[in-house]
C-alpha cells in the first residue's frame, strides 16, 4: 500500500473538485472583503480609528469566513456515499482527512491569506504591519480549517448543524484569535510580535498532529448512523 | 504483504448481533457464519434491518451486543486487513458529481490500495459505460452511477463482497451479467453477503440464506 | 489474588450497572444529609461569623457562593473529560451516564459563578460586568458546556449522541488550558482593573473555614445529582436487562 500516492490522490480529488465550482470557491473570500469593508461603514472612515481596529477586524472576518467555508466541508461526501468507501479503506483515516483539510486550506485559506494585504490597505495598516498581519495570518489560519473541520465532523447529518458548528468551534479560536490579532496590534505599536507569532506556531503544531485522528474518528461515528 | 482474494479461506461470522432504533429492537440475536465460496443472502421486507445488519457487518456501524468475527477475530482488532479484503456498496453510491468516470473509477482504486485485477478500460466496458469516459458524474442516470460503483467488482481484488441491493436501478442485461461475476467471485474462493428485493437463484452456488424480521 | 487483580475487580463491579444502581441508593441518603450540614456551617460561618471585610464590607461575603461555584465549574469539566476518555477507551456505559448529568450540572455551576461574580463586580468595580480574565475564561467555558449540550441534544440517537459528545469534551479538556492562559495572557495586556480578592493569601481562618465548608458541600451536592441523575438513567439504560425487570416487579 502506497501512503503518499493514496494522499496525494485524495488531495487532487478534491482540489479537482474544488475548482470544478469556481463560484463556489470564490464566495469565502468575497465574504471575507465584504466583511471587512463593512467597518468603516458602520465605526468610522477615520484612518487612526481604522488603524486600531484593523487588526481585530481582519481576524474575525478571516475566522468568520473560513466558518462559513467549513458548512460544505465533508457534506457532499456524506450525501454521496464517498464518505462511506473512505472510512472502510485500509488506509488510516487520518492520512485521507489531512489531505481533506490541506485540500480545504488551498482552496479556502490560501486566497484569504492572500488577499490579507490589500485589506490591510484599505484599513490605513503601515507596510510592516501587514506583513506581520500576513504571517499571523499564515500560522493562524490552517488552525481554523484544522480544529473547524473537528467540529464539522461531529455536526454532519445534523439538522441545526451549520448553527451548532459555530457554538463547538468558536470558543476554541479564541487563543489564535487572541495570539493573532496581537501580534498585529504590537507590530503596530511597535512592541515585540516574536512571542505571539511563536504561540501560533506552536498551535498549528499541536492542531497538525491531533486534529487528524480527532476528525477521522469524529467521523467515523457521525457515520455509524444515518 | 497481504495475500490476494484467491489464497487462503476466510469465515465471517455474525456472533448473537443485537441492535435496537428508537427502542425497537431490529435485530435480536442474529448469529450466522459464511466461508470462502459462499454466498449468504439476507431477505427481509422494508425497515426489518437488512442495511443495518450489512453495515455492522462493514464496520460501519457497531452492534449494542455481539461480535462481528472475521477469521476468529472481531473485525474491530483488524481494520487494516479487513478494509483491504472488503468491498462494500452500500444504497449510495460514492460517485462523485464533480468527476468524470474515469476519475471516479481511478480515485476507488487509490482507496482499495491493492494493485487492481483490471483495468478501467476493461472495466468501463463491462458495465456499459465506454464512451462516457469524460462525462461528470452529475450528468449520468442513477443506474449509471450504479455501474460505475460496480465497477469495483470487477477491479478489487478483495475477498469479502457486502452488498446492500446491488441490482438496484438496473437492466436485465446487467443484471445477468452481475449474475455471473457473482458465480466467478465465489468460485474463485470469495465470500458474498447481499440483500434485495428479487429473489435470486444462482446455480451451482453454495447459498445460505437469512431471513430478518 | 494481586492487587492489581482486586482493582480490575472493584473496577468491574463498579462499572456493572445494577451493583452501581445499589450503591447508589445506599449512598445518596448520607450525602445529601452531608450537603445540608456542611452548607449550613458554611452559610451561617460566612455570613454571620467571619468578620466584614476592610474595603469591600459586607458585599465580599458573596465569594462564599462565588469561589465553590467557580472552582465547580472547572472541576466538572475535568470529572466529565476523565469520564468521556473511560467512555470512549473502554465503553463503560457508566462513565458517559456521569458525563452526560455532569454537563447540565457544571453549565449551572459557570453560570453561577458568572451572575455571582458580575453581582460582586457592581460594587467593586462599578459596572456588572469588566472583561477580567477569570470572568472571560468562565464564560468561555460556559460556551464549551453549552456546545456540549447543545451536541448531545442535537442527535437523536444515544450511542451516536454518548461517543460524539464524549469527542468534544476530549477536545475541550486539551484547548481549556490554552484558553485559559491565552486569556490571562491578553488580560495582562490590557491591565484590566481587575483585584482578585482571594488572590490574597493571608486570609484569615475564620474566613477560610466557612469557604472550605462551602467548597466541600458544592462538591457533594455535585455528588448528590449525579447519584440521582445515574440511578434514573440506568433505569432507562438498561431497562431490557434482568436486574430492572426484578426490581421493577418487586416494589
Amino acid at each position: 500500500m502506497n501512503y503518499s500516492n493514496t494522499f496525494l490522490a485524495m488531495l487532487f480529488r478534491d482540489l479537482r473538485i474544488a475548482f470544478r465550482q469556481r463560484a463556489e470557491i470564490m464566495l469565502p473570500v468575497i465574504f471575507f472583503v465584504v466583511v471587512v469593508s463593512l467597518f468603516p461603514l458602520a465605526i468610522s472612515p477615520d484612518p487612526t480609528v481604522l488603524k486600531s481596529i484593523g487588526p481585530g477586524v481582519i481576524w474575525i472576518a478571516a475566522l468568520l469566513s473560513i466558518l462559513l467555508s467549513l458548512q460544505s466541508l465533508f457534506r457532499s461526501d456524506f450525501n454521496d456515499g464517498s464518505m462511506e468507501q473512505i472510512l472502510l479503506s485500509p488506509f488510516p483515516g487520518s492520512l485521507l482527512m489531512l489531505a481533506r483539510i490541506v485540500a480545504q486550506w488551498c482552496v479556502t485559506g490560501l486566497p484569504l491569506i492572500i488577499i490579507s494585504p490589500l485589506l490591510g490597505l484599505l484599513l490605513h495598516l503601515d507596510a510592516h504591519v501587514i506583513l506581520v498581519l500576513f504571517i499571523s495570518l499564515l500560522l493562524g489560519v490552517p488552525y481554523l480549517n484544522m480544529v473547524g473541520a473537528i467540529g464539522v465532523a461531529l455536526t454532519i447529518g445534523l439538522r441545526q448543524a451549520g448553527a451548532l458548528l459555530s457554538l463547538l468551534v468558536l470558543p476554541l479560536y479564541v487563543p489564535v484569535l487572541i495570539f493573532g490579532s496581537n501580534a498585529v496590534i504590537s507590530a503596530a505599536n511597535d512592541l515585540p510580535y516574536n512571542g505571539q507569532l511563536l504561540w501560533l506556531a506552536a498551535l498549528l503544531v499541536i492542531a497538525t498532529t491531533l486534529s487528524p485522528f480527532v476528525i477521522s474518528s469524529a467521523l467515523r461515528v457521525s457515520c455509524s448512523y444515518r | 504483504m497481504i495475500s490476494p482474494a484467491s489464497d487462503g479461506i476466510s469465515e465471517l461470522c455474525a456472533d448473537n448481533l443485537h441492535y435496537e432504533i428508537n427502542d425497537k429492537l431490529i435485530l435480536e440475536g442474529v448469529s450466522f457464519s459464511v466461508k470462502s465460496g459462499e454466498m449468504l443472502f439476507i431477505e427481509g421486507s422494508n425497515g426489518s434491518g437488512k442495511t443495518t445488519l450489512l453495515r455492522i457487518l462493514s464496520g460501519l456501524m457497531q452492534s449494542d451486543e455481539g461480535k462481528v468475527n472475521w477469521n476468529g477475530k472481531d473485525i474491530e482488532d483488524e481494520r487494516i486487513e479487513y478494509n483491504q479484503q472488503l468491498t462494500y456498496l452500500g444504497h449510495s453510491t460514492g460517485v462523485k458529481a464533480e468527476l468524470s468516470t474515469l476519475e471516479n473509477i481511478n480515485f476507488f482504486s487509490a482507496l482499495s490500495g491493492l494493485p487492481q485485477k483490471e483495468n478501467a478500460q476493461t472495466a468501463m466496458e463491462w458495465v456499459g459505460l465506454k464512451g462516457y469516459e469524460d462525462n461528470p458524474g452529475r450528468h449520468l442516470s442513477y443506474g449509471q452511477q450504479r455501474r460505475i460503483a460496480l465497477t469495483r467488482l470487477l477491479m478489487e481484488p478483495s475477498q469479502i463482497w457486502i452488498l446492500d441491493e446491488p441490482f438496484a436501478g438496473l437492466d436485465k442485461k446487467m443484471i445477468s451479467a452481475l449474475e455471473t461475476r457473482f458465480k466467478e467471485h465465489v468460485h474463485d474462493g470469495g465470500l458474498l453477503v447481499l440483500t434485495s428485493h428479487q429473489h435470486i437463484e444462482l446455480d451451482q452456488v453454495n447459498t445460505s440464506r437469512l431471513q430478518l424480521g | 489474588m494481586s492487587v492489581k487483580d482486586k482493582v480490575w475487580l472493584w473496577f468491574h463491579r463498579m462499572a456493572s450497572p445494577a451493583y452501581f444502581y445499589k450503591l447508589a441508593g445506599q449512598l445518596l441518603p448520607w450525602s445529601i444529609v452531608a450537603t445540608i450540614i456542611l452548607m449550613l456551617i458554611g452559610l451561617v460561618g460566612g455570613l454571620v461569623f467571619a468578620p466584614a471585610d476592610y474595603q469591600q464590607g459586607d458585599g465580599f461575603r458573596i465569594i462564599y457562593v462565588h469561589v465553590p461555584a467557580a472552582w465547580m465549574s472547572m472541576f466538572v469539566y475535568m470529572v466529565m473529560a476523565v469520564n468521556s476518555a473511560i467512555f470512549l477507551i473502554w465503553h463503560i456505559k457508566l462513565s458517559d451516564i456521569v458525563a452526560r448529568s455532569s454537563a447540565v450540572i457544571g453549565a449551572s455551576f459557570t453560570f453561577l459563578a458568572l451572575v455571582t461574580g458580575s453581582i460582586w463586580g457592581k460594587p467593586m468595580w462599578g459596572t456588572w460586568w469588566v472583561w477580567d480574565a477569570r470572568l472571560t475564561s468562565e464564560l468561555l467555558l460556559l460556551f464549551l458546556y453549552l456546545g456540549y449540550i447543545g451536541l448531545r441534544s442535537a442527535i437523536d440517537d444515544r450511542r451516536v449522541a454518548g461517543k460524539a459528545a464524549s469527542i468534544l469534551a476530549l477536545v475541550g479538556a486539551i484547548n481549556i488550558p490554552i484558553i485559559h492562559y491565552s486569556v490571562i495572557w491578553w488580560n495582562t495586556l490590557h491591565q484590566a482593573p481587575s483585584v482578585s480578592k482571594f488572590d490574597n493569601p493571608s486570609i484569615e481562618m475564620n474566613m477560610l473555614i466557612p469557604l472550605l465548608c462551602m467548597a466541600i458541600a458544592f462538591k457533594l451536592f455535585y455528588l448528590c445529582i449525579l447519584l440521582i441523575n445515574s440511578r434514573s438513567e440506568l433505569l432507562e439504560q438498561e431497562k431490557r436487562s434482568n436486574w430492572v425487570k426484578e426490581l421493577v416487579t418487586s416494589s
